[in-house]
């Protein structure tokens, strides 16, 4: 007996009898936990509900069953695949969880807005990006090339030279975006006359004068400005409700990168060779 | 499951919350009627308003990763992206390059997936999906091997053809969220005055041969929706039903309910002649109730597109020169030719006008556009900087067929690939949408397109005006001139009653980024009891000529490019051309089609292009060169009896 006492095998036996015994009484109160399946009516009718969106009628006592029987599947399967230990590390889920956290970040709040005369500080500091890009109005004597191919840049000059009167509208040809221009940006120019033109007309010095001859993809054009709008910044209490989203949008960026920040540091990160 | 029931009690909560928080009584909402009509001009009015209209330029048919067909090509980008394209940012091409507009922002822009599986794609490429566990999902998804894949998607191809939905693909409540996301975003790039966005999806409906075995063979019948301002929920695709009738019916509801909204039909040169036929859909004669549903649900069509140009085909048009423009010919994915009556504008206008002596009413009065039908969220409008349409299927030249395959410097002797001959290096890189609007904005620019003031255009951004009426020749200098026309007549879209010959004016100006102008051209269809009737007349010419008395024809200005550089070699051209012109062969009592057509100097074609950037002979069996083009609306005259 002592002998046998002693001997590996029996050990072996005794403690996984112990082992086993133990085991099915811990199952035995998991599963006491575990293994229901509470389906709430408050579940049941949120369900039926979403039957009803989704058919545009109202679920039968079969498509309750239905919808029951489905849950209670679900349940099940899924309990399974914990049991079995499925979820550990499955790209699914571990991307899922990841998502979650980051919308939990993400839904902090809105920051609050910072009193008045912070937010005009911060409107100057960035003022770059509330800038308004310069403007130009101007009138046009256009010249077409047509029937005047080889003179029509000297017939611009002598037009010019010899001064030009009250009656420039009646002068030269018709041009079909028109004669007048009204505080055009740069983008506005090119997309008109092309961006050689428009790079001239941005040089030309901001005088009432008639100027040119410009030239254009379409002929050449006498400029009189009449009106340049140098590059402005809006006052702070013009564009205020512009300041105000920018501002939140930055800062809510700004609070969900620091939270992340945050989370990380409490990690240490290692890379494996 | 849990997903998709969430996501619809969310959809439902917002409903609900709608509806209590929108509903004002009817006296506070009479008030409110009040006081806007009372302030909306000023208060509404953009930069840049003009009461003489200005024209803006947009693309409405473009496609993203929410495309059934878009999504295998590997397209990942989405509609956000189509609105950051249009407004001159780059977007990636599934083949790995930037693509950037070489011109000024678009003015205006829709993305139009196909409605039928919008979205479905690629959430069954994604595994967080319980649709990405379905069987065809892992064969189109599971496996690198491209015959399998295609086999695969042509199962998906079957189902929106047929209009039968595939058990289990078909999650219609992903649908609806994916186009509700699409709209939602269509309303955060809407920026009036900047860039106008409009919700929009593609009707994609096809017709069947009874005697292609089964093959892809249909004739395309495919439609944009597009909707003014506000956008349903819920779309109506070809899974419902792809009689387009139906969805006229349905756009009715639509517009009943306060979401106005048009459909632009497309690609009508592979329709097999079913998009301007003679009967209704299931063969029924065309009446008035047809006539007047189809006129108040598709007042404009989309003329040119990479997938070619319908305005004529050379076998309806043998008398006109420029006729053999961008001709693209086989039913989509398949190797059989479209049938050509019925299948091209210019007829279609003739048609029409055989079904008003018949009927009394004409189907065939609609306005025309172009746009890209872009599968990669952007459109390659620049012969120089073409990249197709169908991403990884496309992408490179040698796939498109403009250079040897296999690294090949010269097209001796080499195999050439047949899909890249039959299909790819027949599409051209079209087109825009132009619109006369007072101001860019949804209001403004939808209203123009339902008033058919409207032009389309191969690529480069030409402007083009169009009048009918009392015109006379001093008006072409004349400083108020277009205030003068339009007092006077009406714009392209229009129509005209008349007892004399009927007087028109065009008046066109180049693109500066583009070719100079070479000809200005007015086209006439009309219909006598012989069938369709054509006749182009020059209205004026390039380099100081005039056109022939007899023949109505500019001579050659003798403009050409040289190959070697795709620079211009000779010639000049004009930076605009405009006329009044008068219809010499006027017969009384017949009712006629008039629209303009503008040529620009010949210009090296994208597949020269593509051959010149990479050093090698370009393919000897494509056209070197092309004559961009714009195309007006028509104006209608009928005599006054």
């Amino acid at each position: 007996m002592r002998k046998l006492l002693n001997e590996p095998f029996v050990h072996f036996v005794i403690l996984g009898g112990v082992l086993f015994a133990g085991h099915s009484l811990w199952q035995r109160h998991v599963t006491k936990v575990d293994r229901t399946i509470f389906v709430s009516p408050a579940e049941m009718e949120r369900q039926s509900q979403i039957f009803a969106t989704e058919n545009r009628r109202q679920a039968t006592d079969a498509d309750i069953e239905a919808l029951l029987f489905a849950h209670v599947e679900e349940q099940v399967l899924m309990r399974e695949a914990q049991r079995l230990g499925l979820d550990s590390d499955d790209t699914i889920i571990r991307r899922r969880l990841a998502q979650k956290m980051r919308f939990m970040i993400d839904d902090i709040g809105v920051p609050a807005l910072p009193p008045r005369d912070e937010l005009q500080t911060w409107y100057e500091a960035n003022s770059d990006k509330f800038m308004r890009p310069e403007t130009r109005s101007f009138e046009q004597i256009y010249l077409s090339p047509k029937g005047r191919k080889s003179t029509v840049l000297s017939d611009a000059e002598t037009l010019l030279s010899t001064g030009i009167d009250a009656d420039w509208k009646s002068q030269g040809d018709a041009f079909m975006a028109g004669r007048i221009f009204e505080k055009l940006a740069e983008p506005a120019v090119k997309r008109e006359f092309g961006t050689r033109f428009s790079i001239d007309l941005f040089a030309l010095p901001d005088t009432s004068d008639w100027q040119g001859p410009l030239g254009s993809a379409f002929g050449v054009h006498l400029i009189r400005l009449t009106d340049v709008t140098p590059e402005t910044l809006p006052p702070f209490k013009t564009i205020q409700p512009e300041v105000e989203s920018l501002w939140l949008e930055e800062a809510k960026r700004a609070e969900n990168t620091e939270a992340l920040k945050k989370l990380i540091l409490k990690y240490k990160v290692e890379v494996g060779e | 499951m849990q997903k998709k029931w969430l996501a619809c009690t969310a959809i439902a909560i917002t409903l609900n919350a709608c509806q209590g928080g929108t509903d004002p009584s009817p006296k506070s909402a009479d008030k409110a009627k009040d006081s806007v009509q009372i302030t909306k001009p000023a208060a509404t009015q953009t930069a840049g308003y003009n009461a003489s209209r200005n024209v803006y330029f947009g693309d409405l048919h473009i496609h993203t990763k929410n495309s059934f067909d878009a999504y295998i090509f590997n397209v990942r980008t989405t509609p956000a992206d189509v609105y950051r394209f249009a407004l001159g940012e780059t977007v990636t091409h599934p083949s790995g390059f930037d693509m950037t507009l070489q011109g000024p922002p678009l003015d205006f822009v829709a993305a139009t997936d196909h409605g039928a599986y919008m979205g479905i794609l690629p959430a069954m490429d994604n595994p967080d999906s319980p649709l990405s566990d379905l069987e065809l999902a892992k064969k189109m998804f599971g496996t690198t091997d491209q015959d399998t894949i295609i086999r695969n998607f042509q199962t998906v191809g079957q189902s929106v053809r047929s209009g039968i939905p595939l058990p289990g693909m078909y999650d219609r409540d992903l649908v609806d969220r994916t186009w509700q996301d699409a709209t939602s975003t269509a309303d955060k790039y809407y920026h009036p005055g900047k860039l106008t966005t409009f919700s929009a999806y593609e009707f994609t409906a096809v017709t069947t041969r009874s005697d292609s075995g089964g093959t892809f063979a249909g004739g395309n019948l495919h439609r944009n929706v597009v909707f003014k301002d506000k956008a349903p929920d819920r779309l109506f695709s070809v899974l419902e039903s792809n009689n387009p009738e139906d969805l006229w019916d349905w756009m009715d509801e639509e517009r009943a309910e306060g979401r106005d909204v048009l459909a632009i039909p497309h690609n009508s040169n592979v329709s097999d002649g079913k998009m301007f036929d003679l009967i209704q859909y299931d063969g029924g004669e065309i009446d008035a109730d047809y006539t007047s549903q189809r006129l108040r649900n598709e007042p404009i069509v989309e003329m040119t597109q990479v997938k070619g140009t319908s305005e004529t085909h050379p076998a309806l048009s043998p008398n006109d020169e420029f006729a053999n423009f961008e001709i693209y010919e086989l039913l989509l994915g398949s190797p059989t030719k479209s049938k050509i009556n019925g299948s091209y504008i210019r007829e279609a206008l003739a048609r029409g006008l055989a079904l008003e002596k018949a009927t009394g009413t004409n189907p065939y009065e609609f306005g025309l556009i172009g746009s890209s039908d872009s599968h990669v969220v952007a459109g390659a409008y620049d012969e120089n900087d073409y990249w197709s349409k169908v991403g990884v299927v496309d992408g490179t030249a040698a796939q498109r067929g403009s250079v040897p395959p296999g690294g090949e410097k010269t097209w001796e002797g080499v195999d050439r690939d047949v899909h890249a001959e039959n299909w790819f290096s027949k599409w051209g890189a079209s087109g825009y949408a132009a619109v006369w609007a007072e101001e860019n904005t949804r209001e403004s620019i939808f209203d123009g397109m339902k008033r058919r003031e409207t032009y389309a255009t191969s690529g480069p951004r030409i402007r083009l005006r169009f009048f009918g009426g009392d015109m006379n020749v001093d008006m072409l200098n004349a400083a108020d001139m277009v205030d003068q026309a339009y007092s006077a007549g009406v714009p392209m879209g229009g129509k005209l009653s008349l007892d004399g010959a009927p007087k028109f004016m065009a008046w066109a100006a180049r693109d500066p980024r583009g070719a100079p102008l070479e000809r200005l051209q007015i086209v006439k269809s009309w219909h006598t009891a012989a069938g369709p009737k054509e006749a182009i007349y020059d209205m004026a010419c390039s380099d100081g000529a005039k056109p022939d008395q007899a023949t109505h024809r500019c001579p050659d200005n003798g403009a050409s490019v040289d190959l070697s550089t795709c620079t211009p070699s000779t010639g000049e051209g004009d930076p605009e051309l405009k006329a009044v012109w008068t219809d010499p062969d006027y017969e009384a009592g017949v009712s006629a089609a008039y629209y303009v057509r503008v040529l620009e100097n010949p210009t090296c074609r994208w597949s020269t292009w593509d051959a010149l950037k990479a050093g090698v002979e370009r393919h000897p069996d494509l056209p070197a060169t092309l004559r961009e083009r714009a195309w007006s609306s028509p104006i209608w005259t009928s005599a006054s009896n």
